[in-house]
C-alpha cells in the first residue's frame, strides 16, 4: 500500500500519563528505561543518596507517557510510576 | 518527587522502603504485583495474611502492610496451615524462595500440595539460596556455578510444575518475574480458587547468581528470561525442565476444582460425626452426645492414692484396662487419675503395660515406681516385671496363663481365669474386661455406676452389651471368691 | 464382435472438406465392421435415433462415431447408445472435425486420409474395450464457502435456506468483503452497506451457516462429497463468546495504525472491528502492531478496560477439521496496486487515488464523514479528473482485458462528486464507455447530460505534479487535440485482479487458473459456475471481473449446482480411472510416488501358500482422477487406466502408423 497518512486522526484519542520517579528509592536496575514501550526514560546526571543514577524523562517526551504503567510494573523499587494525565 | 505516593502504598510498608534488595531483583516486582492484585480483589486487608519463611524473598511478609509470620527456614507452609485450620476466614499466602519452599521444606510442600491445603504459595525461583550467599539448591540448572559447585552443578533441578501437579495442587502456574500482567493474572485467579495454589516467578538473582554465570546485571537476566520464554495456553507440565540451553516453559500448568483441605475435612465429619460447623476461634462445637459426660455420682468418691501398675501381652488390652480405670476415677468418680503405657513395637504379642495412679488428692508424679497393685495378665510379663511386685502389695492375675513364684512377704494374690471366661462369654478379646470386673468385685478404688459408665465410653460403639457380659462374668467370679465358693 | 461406424458430415463442416462417402466405404471394411454409414447431423434428434434403430436392428456390440470433438458431444452420443442398453464406454468417438477437417480445410484428400487413420484407430481402441459402470461415493451434506464478500454471503445463504449446513470461512475479521467499503451502488444509488448488512446479519444468524472470521483454509483433501477441511483460524486475542463490542478496549489502547478497511486513508487501534457494522461484532487485536509481544505483555490497558474480561494475550492459532461435500470458491478480487501506475502519479503523488480509495471519501461512515478531500491537505478539490482503463485493456501492465466495472463507478463516483460538491468540476478520460447492464446507459447518459460532467475520449499520457495541482495531459481524440487539465486530485480505476492467494488455493483444490490469475470455469458460456475439480464450484470476481448484480447471480448459481449435487443419494463419478494388475505389480513404488492426487497406496497382500508376502500397488478409485501419470511410469505395464489401457493406446498407435 502506498504510504497513506490517515485523513481522520483527530478523531483518536489515546491515554496520556505522566511520569513519576521517587528518586531515593530508585537502585539504578535499569529495567524501566530498558522496557518503556515509547523509551522515553533515561538515567539522569546526578545522584540519588545512595549514589545511584534514576530515571528521568527525556527532554522533549513529557507528553509521550501512554500510561501502560509497565515501569511501575517491572520496578522492583517501587520507585517509578505514572500518574493519569485527563 | 517524593510527595507523591506510590499506588501500591496502600499495601506496602513504605517505611521500610528503600528494601534489602538488589537492584534489578526479581522479588521487589513480585511483590509490587502481589499489591496491585490484592487492592484490585477489593479483599479486606484485615482478612489477608503474609506468611514468609528465611531467604531474601522471606523478608516479603515483613514488606506488606498485612499481619503476617516470618517463619523458620524451610517452615512457612507448615505454619500457614496452622494458621489456616484455626483461621479458616483468613486468606493465606505463602511467600517465600525456591530454597526455603522447595530445598530446605520440601517435605512442606509436597504434603501440602498432596492434601490440598487451602492457600497460595509465590515461590519466587532465582536458582539458588540467595541471601545466604548464592549456594546451589533443589532448582538449580545443570551445569551453572554457585558458590557449593564449583565446578558447574552435577544434579539435575527440581520441575516444580511437575511435581506440583503431580502431588495433586489444584491450580499451578509459572511466569517470570517481567510477566506483570500474567502474575496478576494468576494470582487473581487463585484468589478464586479453594486448595492449593503454586505460583513459581522465575527471578533474577543479579548479585548472587546471575553475576556467576555471565549475566551480570538485573537486565541481564531478564533479558535472558524474555529470550528464553515460551508461554504456551496449556502447557505441558512434563516438559517444563528449566535448564540453561532449553526454553523457559511458562502458564497454567493445571486449574482443576477438587475440593480443598477444609471442604473435604467438613464434608466427613458433617457425615461421620455431625460437625459442619468451624468457628473462627478454634473451637469446635460438638453435639449432644447420648450419655452427658458429667458426673454420675454427687459426691466423689475419696480414694487415698493408689498406684496400679498392669501388664500383659500386646493384644490381651491391657492399655484399654487401665485407661477405663483411669476415666472411671477421674470422669464418674471426680477423682484425679494419671494414666500412662509402655509398650513394644510389635501389634500383638510384644510386652505391653501400663500404669494408673488414682487419688482424690493431687497426683505430684506420673511414674510409678513402688506399684501398691499390679495387673498381670502373662507369664512373660510377670517374668519382666515380678522385681517391682512390693511387699505387702496386691497382684492380680490370670489364674490360667501365670504362675507366680519368687514374691516378696505379705503380697496378696487373687487369680480369675479371665481368659476362660472371655472365652465362655464368646470371645477371648475380652479377658481384660472379665479382669476389670473381678478387680472392681475386690477393690474400691472406683465405684460400679462410675466403672460401667467408663466402659461404656471406652469400647467400639454397639459392644457395650457384650462388654458388659463380659464385666459380669468377672464381678460374679469375684464376688464368688469373696464368699469363698471359687 | 459387432461394430458400427457413424460418420457425420456435421454439415459443411466435416462433409466439406472430407469425402465421406470414400469414409464409409474404407470403413466398412475394416475387421470386425459390420456395419457403415454417414449422416449430416449425427447430433440431431433422427441422427440419434438413427444410431439407436441400427444397434438394435443390427445387434451392435461396440459404436464407432465419427464426428466432432468428444468435449461438444460425448455426453449426448453416450446417452444416446445407454438408451438402447449399450454400456456408453463401448463407444468410441474419433475426432475428425477439431482434429481433421478444419486444421486441414485446404488439403482435403490428406484430411480424407487421416479423417480414415483417425476412424481405424477408433475402430482398433474400441475393439479391446470392456464395459464399465460409474461409481458412486457417498455425499456429505455440508458446503464449504471460501470468501465473505457478497458472492460468499448470497451462495451461502441460498444453500443454508436449501435445508443443508454450510461453514463459511472468510480472511478478515468481518463479513462484506469490498461491497461493504463502497459509498453507493449503480445504478440505482442504493447506499450499499444498508443491502448488504442485512444478509451480513441473516448470515450470522442463520442457523444452517457456521461463519468463521478471521480464518484461512489451510488445506484441503478428498474428492467431491467427501472433502477433509483443515481451517487455521488466526487468533484475535478476544474471546469472542465474552466480546460485547463495546469499544472500551479501543478507547484506552495507544497504537494508532492505517486501517485496511479504509485503505489507509483512516485509522484504527491496534485492536480494533474493521468498520462499525461488522459481523461479527468482535473486536480483534493485531498483535504485530500492538506493544506487546508473544513473549511479554507491557500494555495491558485494554485487558484492564474490558469488563467482561475477554481479552486473551496468550491465544494461539486453532485449527478445526471439518467434513464437506462441496466447496464454493468466492474469494473476490483486488485493484492492481497503484504503484503499478507510475505514468499516472500512482504511488508518487498523495493525491492521485484508486476508486476504492475514492470510495472511502465518499462514504459516509469512512475517513473524512464523506466529504472528499485532498489526502495531501484536506482541502476540498474543485477539479477531479476520473481515468479509466488505468492498467485494464493494456498488455504492457498485464492486464489485456475489460475489467468490466470501472465504467459503471467511474461514473457513479463522477456523479457523487458533483452531489457534495456542486461547484466542483468532474473530467473522465474513457476509450469506451461499457454500460451493458441493465438501466445502466441511461445512468451515464444521465451523468454524461444532467450532471455536466466532461466525458473526453482519449488516453492520458502524464499525470504530474506542479506547485500544490496535478496536471494531467491526455488527448481528446474526437475533437483530435491534446488536453491539458489542472486538476485537484486524480482519480484513476486500475485493473481488477484476482484477489492475493486465490492462486494457492486454486492449487490446493486442483482447481486451474487461467494466465492472470482467475478460477477456471468449465465452459465461459454454458457452465461459468463449475470448475475443472468435482465438486468445487466458483462464484464472483474471483472468477472474472464483475458487478454486484452478476455476482449475485452467480453466487445463486454456484448455490443451485451445490443443492442439486447435494440432492441426490450419491455422487456419481466417471469409471476412468486406474486398475492394478496384481500378478503383474512388483511393488516398486513408482506409481505411488508419481500420483498427484495420492489415490495410490501400497499393501501387503496376506500370506499366501509357499510365496513370500510381498507389497502392491493398491488405487483408491473414489480419488483417482485416470490422468495416467502411473500408466506412464510403471515399467511392467502392471496398471491401466480403464478405458484407456496400455493394449488400447497401442493398439491406437499401430492403427495410425500402419503402412508407415
Amino acid at each position: 500500500m502506498v504510504i497513506r497518512k490517515p485523513l481522520n486522526l483527530a478523531k483518536f484519542k489515546v491515554p496520556k500519563g505522566r511520569v513519576i520517579v521517587l528518586a531515593e528509592r530508585c537502585k539504578e536496575c535499569g529495567l524501566c528505561i530498558e522496557y518503556c514501550p515509547k523509551q522515553i526514560l533515561e538515567y539522569s546526571e546526578d545522584y540519588n543518596e545512595k549514589g545511584f543514577h534514576y530515571p528521568v524523562v527525556k527532554a522533549g517526551m513529557e507528553n509521550e507517557c501512554i500510561f501502560c504503567l509497565f515501569c511501575q510494573e517491572i520496578c522492583p523499587d517501587f520507585a517509578i510510576f505514572s500518574e493519569k494525565e485527563e | 518527587m517524593g510527595q507523591k505516593r506510590h499506588p501500591m502504598g496502600v499495601l506496602i510498608r513504605e517505611d521500610r522502603m528503600p528494601h534489602i534488595f538488589c537492584p534489578g531483583c526479581g522479588i521487589g516486582a513480585t511483590i509490587s504485583n502481589i499489591a496491585e492484585a490484592l487492592l484490585e480483589s477489593s479483599l479486606d486487608p484485615d482478612k489477608v495474611s503474609v506468611v514468609s519463611g528465611i531467604g531474601c524473598s522471606g523478608r516479603a511478609a515483613g514488606y506488606f502492610k498485612l499481619d503476617g509470620f516470618h517463619t523458620t527456614h524451610g517452615r512457612p507452609i507448615a505454619f500457614a496451615t496452622g494458621l489456616k485450620l484455626t483461621n479458616p476466614d483468613l486468606t493465606v499466602i505463602v511467600f517465600s524462595g525456591d530454597g526455603d519452599l522447595t530445598t530446605i521444606g520440601g517435605n512442606h510442600l509436597i504434603h501440602a500440595a498432596r492434601r490440598n491445603m487451602d492457600m497460595i504459595v509465590i515461590c519466587i525461583n532465582n536458582f539458588n539460596y540467595g541471601m545466604t550467599g548464592g549456594q546451589m539448591g533443589g532448582t538449580t540448572p545443570t551445569g551453572t556455578w554457585t558458590t557449593t559447585s564449583v565446578y558447574g552443578n552435577y544434579e539435575m533441578p527440581f520441575n516444580l510444575p511437575l511435581l506440583l501437579t503431580a502431588c495433586g495442587a489444584n491450580y499451578v502456574a509459572r511466569w517470570t518475574s517481567a510477566h506483570s500482567h500474567y502474575i496478576k493474572k494468576s494470582f487473581l485467579e487463585a484468589l478464586e480458587k479453594e486448595g492449593f495454589c503454586f505460583i513459581e516467578v522465575i527471578s533474577a538473582c543479579p548479585i548472587n547468581w546471575g553475576r556467576r554465570n555471565k549475566l551480570r546485571t538485573g537486565k541481564d537476566m531478564v533479558k535472558f528470561f524474555l529470550d528464553h520464554t515460551e508461554i504456551k495456553e496449556n502447557p505441558d507440565p512434563a516438559e517444563a525442565l528449566i535448564q540453561m540451553d532449553t526454553p523457559i516453559l511458562c502458564g497454567v500448568f493445571a486449574n482443576k476444582d477438587k475440593p480443598g483441605y477444609l471442604r473435604a475435612m467438613r464434608e466427613r465429619l458433617s457425615q461421620r460425626v455431625g460437625i459442619d460447623v468451624f468457628r473462627g476461634d478454634g473451637k469446635v462445637e460438638l453435639p449432644e452426645t447420648e450419655e452427658k459426660l458429667q458426673k454420675t455420682v454427687e459426691r466423689p468418691k475419696k480414694v487415698e492414692e493408689v498406684k496400679i501398675k498392669l501388664a500383659g501381652i500386646g493384644g490381651q488390652g491391657i492399655a484399654l484396662l487401665g485407661l477405663i480405670m483411669g476415666r472411671a476415677a477421674c470422669i464418674f468418680d471426680g477423682n484425679q487419675a494419671v494414666y500412662s503405657q509402655e509398650y513394644g513395637a510389635e501389634a500383638r504379642g510384644g510386652a505391653s503395660a501400663s500404669s494408673v495412679i488414682i487419688s482424690s488428692g493431687k497426683i505430684d508424679f506420673p511414674y510409678i515406681k513402688n506399684p501398691d497393685v499390679m495387673v498381670v495378665m502373662a507369664q512373660g510379663a510377670f517374668r519382666k516385671y515380678r522385681k517391682e511386685v512390693q511387699p505387702n502389695s496386691i497382684l492380680f492375675i490370670d489364674k490360667d496363663l501365670v504362675k507366680p513364684y519368687d514374691l516378696p512377704e505379705g503380697v496378696q494374690v487373687y487369680a480369675v481365669p479371665a481368659t476362660r471366661l472371655a472365652e465362655q462369654v464368646g470371645r477371648k478379646v475380652v479377658a481384660n474386661i472379665v479382669m476389670l470386673g473381678f478387680i472392681s468385685s475386690l477393690t474400691d478404688y472406683f465405684s460400679l455406676e462410675a466403672v460401667k459408665s467408663a466402659l461404656k465410653m471406652s469400647v467400639p460403639k454397639g459392644t457395650e452389651e457384650f462388654n458388659l457380659k463380659a464385666f459380669e462374668a468377672g464381678y460374679t467370679y469375684g464376688e464368688k471368691l469373696k464368699r469363698g465358693e471359687e | 464382435m459387432r461394430i458400427g461406424v457413424f460418420i457425420c458430415h456435421c454439415g459443411k463442416n466435416i462433409a466439406g472438406v472430407v469425402d465421406v462417402k470414400e469414409l464409409v466405404e474404407r470403413a466398412s471394411k475394416l475387421k470386425d465392421v459390420v456395419y457403415a454409414t454417414d449422416y449430416v447431423y449425427l447430433c440431431s434428434e433422427p441422427g440419434q435415433k438413427e444410431i439407436q434403430e441400427k444397434i438394435e436392428e443390427l445387434e451392435l456390440t461396440h459404436v464407432v462415431i465419427a464426428a466432432c470433438s468428444p468435449k461438444m458431444h460425448a455426453t449426448t452420443f453416450a446417452r444416446a447408445v445407454k438408451g438402447v442398453g449399450l454400456n456408453p464406454y463401448l463407444l468410441e468417438i474419433a475426432n475428425i472435425r477439431e482434429h481433421c477437417s478444419w486444421v486441414h480445410h485446404d488439403k482435403p484428400e490428406i484430411a480424407t486420409e487421416k479423417a480414415f487413420r483417425l476412424i481405424k484407430a477408433a475402430v482398433a481402441k474400441v475393439r479391446l474395450a470392456e464395459p464399465l459402470e460409474p461409481i458412486k461415493v457417498p455425499l456429505t451434506r455440508k458446503v464449504l464457502v471460501i470468501g465473505g464478500g457478497i458472492a460468499g454471503i448470497r451462495t451461502a445463504l441460498d444453500i443454508a435456506n436449501g435445508g443443508f449446513e454450510v461453514y463459511l470461512v472468510e480472511r478478515t475479521p468481518s463479513l462484506g468483503g469490498h461491497m461493504a467499503q463502497l459509498s453507493e451502488t449503480f445504478p440505482t444509488l442504493d447506499c450499499s452497506a444498508c443491502i448488504l448488512t442485512p444478509l451480513m446479519v441473516e448470515a450470522a444468524h442463520h442457523k444452517n451457516i457456521h461463519v468463521i472470521t478471521y480464518a484461512e483454509v489451510k488445506n484441503i483433501k478428498g474428492i467431491i462429497g467427501n472433502f477433509k477441511v483443515t481451517i487455521e483460524k488466526k487468533p484475535r486475542y478476544v474471546i469472542p463468546e465474552k466480546c460485547t463490542g463495546c469499544g472500551d478496549c479501543m478507547d484506552v489502547c495507544p497504537v494508532i495504525v492505517p486501517n485496511e478497511f479504509d485503505q489507509g486513508l483512516g485509522a484504527r487501534k491496534a485492536i480494533y472491528v474493521p468498520f462499525p457494522q461488522a459481523v461479527p461484532l468482535v473486536y480483534t487485536l493485531d498483535l504485530e502492531n500492538c506493544l506487546n509481544t508473544q513473549k511479554l505483555v507491557v500494555c495491558e490497558q485494554c485487558y484492564k478496560a474490558c469488563g467482561p474480561r475477554a481479552i486473551n494475550y496468550l491465544m494461539e492459532p486453532q485449527e478445526i477439521e471439518i467434513e464437506v461435500g462441496a466447496v464454493v470458491i468466492a474469494t473476490g478480487f483486488d485493484l492492481l496496486p497503484i504503484e503499478n501506475l507510475k505514468e499516472y502519479g500512482g504511488g508518487k503523488y498523495p493525491d492521485v487515488v484508486t476508486g476504492l480509495e475514492f470510495e472511502r471519501l465518499l462514504s459516509a461512515s469512512g475517513p473524512t464523514g464523506g466529504v472528499v478531500r485532498r489526502p495531501s491537505d484536506g482541502k476540498i478539490p474543485k477539479r477531479v479528473v476520473f481515468i479509466q482503463c488505468a492498467g485494464s485493456r493494456d498488455p504492457e501492465h498485464g492486464c489485456p482485458y475489460c475489467s468490466k466495472i470501472c465504467c459503471m463507478y467511474t461514473a457513479k463516483q463522477a456523479l457523487l462528486y458533483k452531489h457534495v460538491v456542486p461547484d466542483g468540476e468532474a473530467y473522465v478520460f474513457f476509450i469506451d464507455v461499457r454500460a451493458a447492464g441493465k438501466r445502466y446507459e441511461e445512468f451515464v447518459q444521465r451523468v454524461m447530460g444532467e450532471e455536466r460532467i466532461v466525458y473526453l475520449r482519449g488516453k492520458v499520457s502524464k499525470v504530474f505534479q506542479r506547485e500544490d495541482k496535478l496536471v494531467v495531459w491526455g488527448a481528446d481524440t474526437i475533437s483530435g487535440m491534446a488536453v491539458e487539465i489542472e486538476a485537484d486530485m486524480v482519480v484513476l480505476a486500475p485493473a481488477v485482479v484476482p484477489s492475493k492467494g486465490t492462486a494457492d488455493l486454486a492449487k490446493l483444490l486442483k482447481v486451474s487458473v487461467d494466465e492472470f490469475g482467475f478460477l477456471s470455469e468449465v465452459h465461459p458460456k454454458l457452465r461459468p459456475v463449475e470448475s475443472v475439480s468435482p465438486g468445487v464450484y466458483l462464484a464472483g470476481a474471483a472468477q472474472a471481473p464483475k458487478d454486484i448484480s452478476e455476482t449475485a447471480a452467480q453466487a445463486s448459481a454456484a448455490a443451485s449446482k451445490v443443492l442439486s449435487l447435494l440432492s441426490q443419494k450419491e455422487a456419481t463419478l466417471e469409471p476412468i480411472v486406474a486398475h492394478v494388475d496384481k500378478e503383474l505389480c512388483i511393488g516398486c513404488g513408482l506409481c505411488w510416488k508419481a500420483c498427484p492426487f495420492k489415490a495410490i497406496t501400497m499393501v501387503r497382500e496376506e500370506k499366501r501358500e509357499g510365496k513370500k508376502r510381498r507389497r502392491y500397488a493398491k488405487v483408491e478409485e473414489a480419488v483417482c482422477q485416470g490422468c495416467g501419470v502411473c500408466m506412464a511410469i510403471c515399467e511392467k505395464k502392471a496398471i491401466n487406466v480403464a478405458g484407456f489401457t496400455y493394449d488400447q493406446l497401442s493398439a491406437q498407435v499401430k492403427a495410425l502408423l500402419e503402412d508407415e
